[in-house]
């Protein structure tokens, strides 16, 4: 008995959990998702797991992903549900993030070799994806789709070599003779002012519908430079028909980490330029990628575009923390929701470390969007009431109805957020647009929603 | 104690030798038993994350701790992280977290997220997101030991 409490005292875990009350359809979602996990020496047994349970009665679901792994010097074991990503995903990528809810599983083995810098991993399994949409996961795939792959690495000195081969099968009927291939390449050199990598990808495979051949090419090529806190880059990218049935994901080399054409026809470059002098940083970003094969008039992507230009400033002065982040952002031709949509933020986030310690956001956007031009405005604010709770309110306007927010304008809520050592619980009423939070020292990513919601956040 | 020793394998604390963005190769027998080890978690979008960083940098050499920060943008971002960290001037080694493995041993589901320990790899604190009275408090628990 006492070995057992041992045993499960042990264990790391950890939890979070979201209660939500839709205010005007008063539908339920009750969410937890977590991990535990217990290391003994150089074994590692975990499973993810996750409980849902709304309203919605057929929409339940339990999901547990166990893994066991084993890891030394020389060796790396993973077996039944586990991630794997090569070649910064342009080749293969399963990852799994609980904080951004995208859950991505290899069903199968991994077994890695390692000595001197060199490892090689070879991989086959199937795989499962689970997607998270407004306040419910779904198994988007939990297919017979096989994957195998052999990845060699070599990264010693200034040099960082990488070679893959993934070979995807799909066995559904009538899909059964497709499969697809990637052979990919990549090599980085850094040096102590310079950075150049070049990653390398060839596709290869049978379409599923109409068992012709098809292909892909992949490249994506960056060059940094650095000097006494002046850092300059030039990233480009060409990723034509290079999506591996969504089981990769292309670099990206925009600030918004956007690929237009999802790694269909994707052609780009962006410059980079940061620069931190004292307590303050600058950071440049101008960015444009147009879709490749505008004259094929069957490529339902025809004529995606986007265009960035970024900057942020960020600085203490004294007590108070000021930043100044604006952009503008160009979208062409993103079918279905708005054929043209242009923006211009500026944005300020700022914090002061007085008695009451209090934090606050602004946001202005003026958005062109096909006939519709509107300014949007965001605020946020925070207070440190007590020791560890904390009380925070946002507010967005926007200055008409825009039919792609559910022909809304205003969203208000309010948040009470207690922290402790290994989490934090919290409590809000109101309707929130849905983004990225900062808020009691923490940044999260949540989703819309109108009503009250509970939420448990706890790690050991 | 019990905990310290939940934390030995699979992560930062029983590796010999931590790859590193910046720093090459970083050899951790060089390290433990020497000096408290603060590793904390971010990303490059979590602004409270980069106030915490900054507010390290500055007071890391002085508190005489050495940190270990824990990146989870993800390789597609790594170059940026690079650029940032190096424009930052940053003066500690940043770990890539790919497949976020060390976010889960740690059982981080919250940026920032910091650890302390002491030099003989026990666990001192855990900090949950990074507020004003936290900087008191690591350098209360840094003299204390």
């Amino acid at each position: 008995m006492r070995f057992l409490l041992t045993l499960l005292i042990q264990f790391n875990f950890n939890l979070n959990g979201d209660y939500l009350l839709d205010r005007n359809s008063l539908e339920e979602y009750a969410l937890a998702f977590g991990e535990l996990q217990h290391s003994f020496l150089d074994f590692k047994i975990s499973a993810d797991f996750l409980v849902q349970q709304p309203s919605q009665w057929d929409k339940r679901l339990l999901m547990l992903s166990p893994q066991f792994s084993f890891k030394n010097a020389f060796i790396e074991l993973a077996l039944l549900d586990f991630q794997a990503q090569f070649q910064k995903g342009l080749v293969f990528s399963q990852l799994s993030d609980f904080q951004f809810r995208k859950l991505n599983y290899v069903r199968g083995i991994e077994l890695t070799g390692k000595l001197n810098g060199l490892s090689l991993t070879l991989l086959s399994g199937q795989l499962a994806s689970y997607d998270y949409e407004n306040f419910l996961f779904l198994l988007n795939n939990d297919t017979s789709d096989v994957v195998r792959a052999l990845n060699l690495n070599y990264g010693k000195g200034i040099t960082d070599f990488e070679a893959t081969y993934v070979r995807l099968n799909r066995k559904n009927m009538p899909e059964s003779f497709s499969f697809q291939e990637i052979y990919g390449l990549r090599n980085k050199l850094s040096m102590g002012w310079g950075r150049f990598e070049i990653n390398l990808a060839r596709k290869w495979g049978v379409d599923p519908i109409t068992y012709s051949r098809i292909k892909g090419l992949g490249v994506n090529v960056e060059l940094a430079g650095s000097f006494d806190g002046l850092d300059l880059g030039l990233s480009g990218i060409y990723y034509d028909s290079i999506n591996f049935w969504n089981y990769n994901l292309p670099p990206v080399i925009t600030e918004k980490e956007l690929l237009p054409n999802a790694g269909n026809a994707d052609k780009g470059l962006s410059f980079l330029g940061a620069y931190g002098f004292g307590d303050y940083y600058f950071e440049l970003q101008l960015a444009s990628i147009v879709n490749l094969r505008d004259d094929n008039l069957l490529n339902p992507s025809l004529g995606k575009a986007y265009q960035e230009g970024y900057f942020k400033f960020e600085g203490d002065f004294g007590k108070f923390h000021f930043d100044l982040k604006g952009a503008r952002e160009k979208y062409l031709r993103v079918e279905p929701e708005y054929q043209k949509l242009l923006s211009y933020y500026f944005e300020t986030h700022s914090k002061v470390d007085a008695k009451l310690p209090t934090e606050f956001s602004v946001k202005v956007t003026r958005n062109y969007e096909d006939s519709l031009k509107y300014w949007m405005t965001e605020f946020t604010g925070g207070v440190d009431l007590l020791k560890d709770l904390t009380a925070s309110f946002q507010m967005e306007y926007a200055s008409m109805k825009i039919p792609r927010f559910n022909n809304d304008n205003f969203w208000a809520n309010f948040e009470l957020l207690y922290r402790f050592e290994n989490g934090s619980v919290s409590l809000a009423y109101g309707k929130k647009r849905g983004g990225l939070v900062c808020s009691g020292g923490m940044c999260r990513i949540l989703p819309s929603f109108d009503g009250l919601k509970l939420g448990l956040n706890i790690g050991y | 104690m019990l905990k310290a020793l939940v934390l030995l394998t699979f992560t930062l604390l029983n590796a010999k030798e931590v790859r590193t963005l910046n720093y090459g190769v970083v050899n951790m027998d060089t390290v433990w038993g020497k000096r408290p080890v603060y590793i904390s978690f971010w990303a490059i979008w979590c602004t409270n994350c980069i106030k915490e960083l900054d507010e390290i940098n500055r007071i890391k050499d002085s508190l005489g701790i050495f940190v270990i920060a824990v990146n989870e943008d993800g390789l597609r971002k790594e170059s940026r992280v690079v650029s940032f960290v190096k424009a930052k001037k940053w003066d500690f080694p940043i770990v890539m977290d790919a497949d976020q493995s060390l976010m889960k041993s740690y059982g981080v589901s919250a940026l920032p997220t910091s650890f302390l320990f002491s030099p003989k790899r026990e666990l001192l604190k855990r900090f949950t997101g990074f507020a004003s009275k936290d900087k008191e408090l690591l350098k209360s628990m840094v003299e204390g030991e």
